[in-house]
């Protein structure tokens, strides 16, 4: 693995081949893009800091202006961040937003493997401890929280036998992270040729037809790559609207035969330089996926909206040319844009809104197609997202994912950030969720979930609470009060565990108004309501006659466990 | 008010909030309405094999022709002939198959006619051939072969697109309305699924663990506790506008009822005799199952609908290695339920039956097999007419009579036949049940026969 980082070889001139691609299947209106190119090894190791802020759409005079709200910082900051600090929260109001992403898309990439790595032997699920330690500390956070985003999009899982690859999956990881600000082109290319990937929807190791034996070529990441990657089940205009027949029937994206064509390209690959295709016994986790032409499908190949590959092509090409069809399918913009917006802002985005970020996607100011960056910042400064709370109150918003309220929970009241060793026992159990770890490459929960009751009868969306039911509300529950009562830095618990510092609520005792103004700010989206401040004076009264710390654990678990605080608006 | 008043006006008052869904004992009794059967009790058990189970590895045909297209579909993936485990179904009018040999513990069952199979069942719209799909003839459904779609139609035989919601759902709802605790009607082992889903009464979820109770909130008995919970169950009932924040404390309120009223029956019930098999997650779903069958008086059900899953099945690769495993674990916790069922003397008052997304392809990839379409399934139970084979064995061959496209079986028995048979044992009439199964209509058998009635 180390040698591979130092060889830092190219592969294969990449970049050729897909200008070469995309006269034949250009996209239209938007520029050509250029792929970056392959080359082995981790992706920290190859990470180059792109110009992240190239192409972002000019930004009005209002998002320049400071934020003049402490409370629209912290609802900006839970779209933008895994959730606010108090200087965090200072530096926004002070900046703008505009400023405040821009910062952020400059800073320097925060990376995973190192962290795993700091192990010698990385232990079962030591991807979830360095993803907390990341996702907690990292000051690049628009990046991680986009990157987390991703990894709901580009499932992998440790869940089955990449469990026992941490560092592989860290590798993984990285490579959201490092594309996070990239352009979708490249990020599908790295994604594809990702080993972890390869073991995961099983195109390491998918070979050419041998119709003696009846075996044809794996139809899993083909049909996944399209399905979920990339382009959806069914026709969409670039509101994120559905097209249909005159029977009021979906337009599919694709057929069954496309998919098998498709499963036909991604023959011929497999680990890089590996001395057995079938039984490898270098198997290299880090670099990219590598081709073995004897093993690749030389047929033609029929793709999406008619283009066909002619025969005889190599696994580069055919893989190159494929991946530009599905990256200039139109499908792409809405579908992607409405995941990255309901992941960082509300489940349910109206279609004005996808189609606005979805015109970034297709074109960024320079005009080039799938700068995720652009896309980023044209999610978090529309102005749906910034006066969504206030314009509609009732609908807007999203249940937050368990994992991030922990996150939130230790980046607010950090105990001991260098050194804590994540508590990440049972944590699937525990939180119905953990870091790659999702039960399927369909995520945590579908997109079109609709929690029954209200949401259900108005025809929302409610992802997250499909991970939610009576008995995870319990163990969620008790998983907070465990990081607050019980594992903070005064109730002398271990320090491997990531106690949160309560100190600065006892600090405040005495003073109610200064308490419940410094916990609202750190765990609610808005000061608190009427009911949860009567229930917080309620409890002081009940424990006057005890310490402050008492106090002042009651009064973080009160609030965190709060309704109020399980919603991101 | 003293300490002691004070306790016990906390503790009345968390259990006025707490019980307000849940009746039990007497106060049951006046809302103990009519069931629709002559039945006291009946259970659905809902067994789902995620991610698309190898059901022609399942059943596989004994010899002959019928086996060489098998073994020539599937190539070095095929089961031997020579280690099926021969079955002798009650009607020998179809090919000749035998069971897996990893399936081998459920082999006793079918033969004491407690478990039967059906073959060859999938997502149709209507009657569908391989020629009419080649001839374009019939409406097929929409999106086969992808896992979601296929497992959605599956699970809600929907086609209409008029509720979003699983059949499972829509005969909950009916069954709740007659009963005395109406949101134990549904009740899941795995959280949320599409065949509980969208109805309006939700199904209730624990795990198989059992029910877990509030850390650093469950003591009832001291005072230091009491302001804590109270606190937090004061801000379940607040009115809130934004609907996600209503949601959430809607639901909190009752997993409170699950962590009570159902953690304290259980707690009263203790363990099973049988053994529950070790490391076999399905079985440790159905061992809780069999509890809460168990304890179905103390909430005065009549009627329950049990969703329980194991995932795994999407065998793309090393299905050599997976299958077997899989395989056992499935036919291992089917034949612990049966034992469990005997146990507590519920055998003939419960049935389960397999789901999954889709049968897998006759042709294989390498080391595995492809998303497929019609698919064999087990029915188990004391009223299933069970050591039979229920519909026709498909041909196997590649480009054959039965294959849609490159080894992927059609259907000749529909979900939504498959359903009914079960719904009517269940105790649905008639016309609930075409009203719940919108395409039902478009088949001629409403019953597959499989239920004793």
């Amino acid at each position: 693995m180390v040698t591979g980082i130092l060889l830092n070889i190219k592969k294969w001139p990449v970049t050729a081949l897909c200008a070469l691609t995309i006269i034949s299947c250009g996209g239209g209106e938007s520029t050509p893009y250029q792929a970056t190119g392959i080359n082995t090894g981790s992706a920290s190791s190859n990470y180059q800091k792109e110009d992240s802020t190239a192409g972002i759409p000019e930004i009005g005079a209002a998002l320049q202006q400071p934020v003049a709200d402490d409370y629209q910082a912290v609802r900006f900051l839970h779209r933008a961040s895994f959730g606010p600090r108090l200087d965090d929260i200072e530096a926004l109001t002070i900046k703008g937003y505009s400023a405040w992403i821009e910062e952020q898309l400059q800073m320097p990439a925060s990376f995973m493997l190192p962290l795993t790595r700091q192990r010698n032997e990385p232990r079962w699920l030591e991807h979830v401890n360095s993803w907390f330690k990341l996702s907690v500390n990292a000051p690049d956070q628009l990046r991680q929280r986009v990157a987390y985003a991703l990894s709901q999009f580009f499932v992998v899982s440790g869940e089955g036998e990449l469990g026992g690859q941490p560092a592989a999956l860290a590798n993984y990881y990285d490579i959201l992270i490092a594309h996070s600000f990239g352009n979708f082109r490249d990020l599908i290319e790295q994604v594809t040729l990702s080993p972890v990937m390869g073991n995961y929807l099983s195109m390491k190791g998918n070979q050419k037809p041998d119709p003696e034996s009846n075996i044809r070529p794996d139809e899993n990441y083909a049909r996944e790559l399209l399905q979920l990657f990339s382009i959806g089940l069914v026709q969409l205009n670039i509101d994120g609207s559905v097209i249909t027949d005159s029977d009021g029937v979906p337009l599919p994206t694709y057929n069954q035969e496309i998919v098998e064509n498709f499963a036909h390209v991604f023959t011929g690959w497999n680990f890089n330089n590996v001395d057995d295709w079938n039984y490898p016994k270098n198997e290299d986790w880090f670099s990219p996926m590598q081709a073995y032409d004897e093993h690749h499908d030389k047929g033609t190949k029929t793709l999406l909206r008619g283009r066909t590959l002619p025969p005889g092509q190599s696994a580069e090409k055919d893989l190159q040319d494929a991946l530009n069809n599905i990256f200039n399918h139109p499908n792409v913009g809405p579908f992607f844009s409405r995941h990255l917006i309901t992941q960082l802002v509300t489940s349910n985005p109206t279609p004005e809104y996808i189609e606005r970020v979805a015109t970034v996607f297709n074109s960024d100011s320079n005009g080039l197609r799938g700068n995720i960056a652009a896309v980023v910042s044209a999610i978090l400064l529309d102005q749906e997202a910034l006066n969504g709370f206030t314009n509609n109150p009732q609908f807007f918003g999203k249940l937050r994912e368990p994992i991030v309220r922990l996150v939130a929970l230790w980046r607010a009241f950090e105990g001991n950030p260098d050194n804590a060793q994540f508590d990440y026992s049972w944590i699937a159990e525990r939180l119905s969720q953990a870091p790659l770890q999702s039960p399927s490459v369909f995520n945590f929960y579908s997109p079109d979930f609709s929690q029954p009751g209200t949401i259900r009868q108005r025809g929302m969306s409610s992802p997250e609470f499909q991970i939610h039911n009576e008995s995870s509300m319990i163990s969620i529950t008790s998983a907070l009060l465990a990081h607050t009562i019980w594992r903070n830095t005064i109730s002398d618990s271990d320090p491997a565990f990531a106690p949160v510092d309560i100190s600065p609520i006892m600090l405040r005792d005495g003073d109610v108004n200064a308490q419940l103004s410094y916990l609202s700010k750190l765990t609610l989206h808005s000061p608190a309501s009427d009911s949860l401040q009567r229930q917080a004076h309620y409890l002081l009264e009940e424990r006057s006659q005890a310490t402050s710390e008492i106090r002042a654990e009651d009064l973080l678990f009160l609030f965190v466990s709060s309704p109020e605080a399980a919603v991101q608006r | 008010m003293n300490q002691y008043n004070r306790r016990r006006f906390l503790k009345a008052g968390c259990q006025t909030i707490i019980g307000a869904g849940l009746m039990t004992g007497n106060t049951a009794k006046l809302a103990h309405a009519q069931g629709s059967t002559a039945k006291n009790y009946a259970a659905l058990v809902c067994v789902n094999l995620d991610g698309g189970n190898d059901g022609f590895n399942m059943l596989v045909p004994s010899g002959g022709a019928a086996y060489r297209e098998y073994a020539q579909g599937r190539g070095h993936l095929a089961t031997g002939s020579a280690d099926l485990l021969a079955l002798k179904p009650t009607s020998a009018n179809t090919t000749p198959v035998g069971l897996n040999p990893f399936m081998g513990k459920l082999k006793p069952l079918f033969e004491n006619g407690n478990l039967a199979f059906q073959s060859n069942v999938g997502t149709l719209v209507e009657p569908t051939t391989a020629d009419d799909v080649r001839n374009d003839s019939v409406k097929l459904p929409e999106q086969l072969f992808s896992h979601n779609d296929q497992a959605r139609q599956w699970q809600k035989l929907d086609h209409y697109r008029e509720w979003n919601s699983g059949w499972g759902a829509r005969a909950t709802d009916i069954f709740a309305a007659r009963q005395a605790n109406p949101n134990l009607t549904g009740i899941s082992l795995t959280g949320n699924n599409d065949w509980q889903a969208g109805g309006d009464q939700a199904a209730f979820s624990l795990d198989s663990g059992g029910v877990s109770s509030y850390a650093g909130m469950d003591d009832l008995t001291g005072d230091w506790q009491m302001p804590r919970r109270q606190a937090f169950i004061e801000l379940l009932h607040q009115g809130y506008t934004n609907v996600f924040e209503r949601a959430y404390a809607e639901l909190q309120s009752r997993a409170l009822v699950l962590s009570t009223n159902v953690g304290a029956a259980l707690e009263k019930l203790g363990e099973l005799q049988t053994p529950v098999p070790v490391d076999n997650a399905l079985a440790r779903q159905l061992a809780m199952v069999a509890k809460l069958i168990a304890i179905k008086d103390e909430f005065r059900m009549t009627r329950q609908l049990f969703y329980v899953s194991l995932s795994g099945f999407d065998t793309h690769d090393d299905q050599l290695k997976n299958q077997p495993y899989l395989y056992s674990q499935v036919a291992e916790a089917l034949a612990f339920f049966h034992q469990a069922l005997l146990e507590i003397n519920q055998l003939d008052n419960v049935t389960s039956f397999t789901t999954s997304d889709f049968g897998r392809s006759v042709s294989g990839n390498g080391d595995g097999t492809d998303h497929g379409w019609g698919n064999h399934h087990i029915m188990m139970g004391g009223s299933v007419n069970g050591g039979d084979i229920y519909g026709l064995i498909p041909r196997f061959a590649i480009d054959g009579p039965d294959d849609y496209r490159n080894g992927r079986i059609v259907p000749t028995t529909s979900v939504s036949q498959y359903a009914a048979t079960q719904l009517r044992w269940l105790g649905l009439s008639e016309s609930e049940i075409n009203s719940l199964l919108p395409s039902l209509a478009n088949f001629e058998q409403h019953d597959l026969g499989y239920m004793a009635l």
